[in-house]
């Protein structure tokens, strides 16, 4: 791996049973995700995908590009820039920016990106992790 | 507002958490991610958890944008681990009637912290 090594992506349509499953296990229960009668009155006009659900994406992504150093090293900084309506697809993709040698082996930086299929931007960030 | 009884850098709640088989199966079914055979629990997995715990403590307004998350691991959580977490407010802004809240988890096990995470949020005024 390289710097300017691009990640194999992840690309996946979010349903309306995925986010329900979600917010079973998040607990997080905010009608915006889960009222489309609620969600329609809001500017979302229609329910959205939560948040932390679509970071999975992208630790999808890096568990399936580099496995092990992620859980053991990881640390991931992202900005949420735009919701996903819920039913619709994300696209996560990701880029090595950086490779820096210390005493403490390897720190790999890697800047990683959430799109709709419309490639507007949903997350945009960085992980890092060491070999 | 959300917090506002709280100063900035106080300790808002302390809570445990177990990343047990279960969760870590539900987390990856919910989302759609392939089951792996790795020993380790990964950031996204530990950052929402806790973060349902947190919420369940201090339930965000409706109205409220999450919008950013930093999660770092400083060394390997096995599957099954029980860690202490411990939430502070780490800042609080209040723009245009509307409060930007960072709270930050500390995560801890025998007193090591093995882990870092914070969460901004956007809040209404209430």
């Amino acid at each position: 791996m390289n710097e300017e090594t691009k990640l194999k992506s992840v690309e996946k349509v979010i349903t309306k049973e995925m986010v329900e499953n979600y917010a079973n296990t998040s607990g997080d229960y905010n009608p915006i995700h889960i009222d489309e009668d609620y969600a329609r009155s809001t500017d979302f006009k229609g329910t959205i995908v939560h948040g932390m659900f679509l970071i999975s994406s992208i630790s999808e992504m890096l568990i399936q590009n580099i496995g092990a150093n992620w859980a053991k090293s990881g640390k991931l900084k992202i900005k949420f820039k735009n919701p996903l309506r819920v039913g619709e697809e994300i696209i996560t993709e990701g880029k090595i920016s950086k490779i820096v040698k210390d005493n403490n082996g390897t720190l790999v930086t890697c800047e990683v990106m959430c799109s709709d299929n419309n490639r507007k931007i949903l997350i945009s960030g960085t992980a890092q992790w060491r070999e | 507002m959300y917090l506002s009884q709280f100063n900035t850098k106080d300790q808002l709640c302390e809570f445990e958490i177990e990343l047990n088989e279960k969760y870590i199966s539900d987390y990856y079914n919910s989302c759609g991610i392939n089951m792996h055979n790795y020993q380790y629990v990964f950031p996204t997995e530990l950052a929402t958890l806790s973060l349902k715990y947190f919420l369940g403590k201090f339930p965000i307004p409706n109205g409220s944008i999450h919008t950013s998350q930093e999660i770092e691991i400083y060394c390997p959580i096995e599957i099954g681990s029980k860690l202490t977490c411990v939430a502070f407010l780490d800042s609080f802004k209040e723009i245009r009637g509307r409060g930007i809240v960072i709270v930050n988890i500390k995560y801890t096990k025998s007193k090591n912290i093995l882990g870092n995470a914070n969460a901004t949020l956007l809040v209404p005024s209430s």
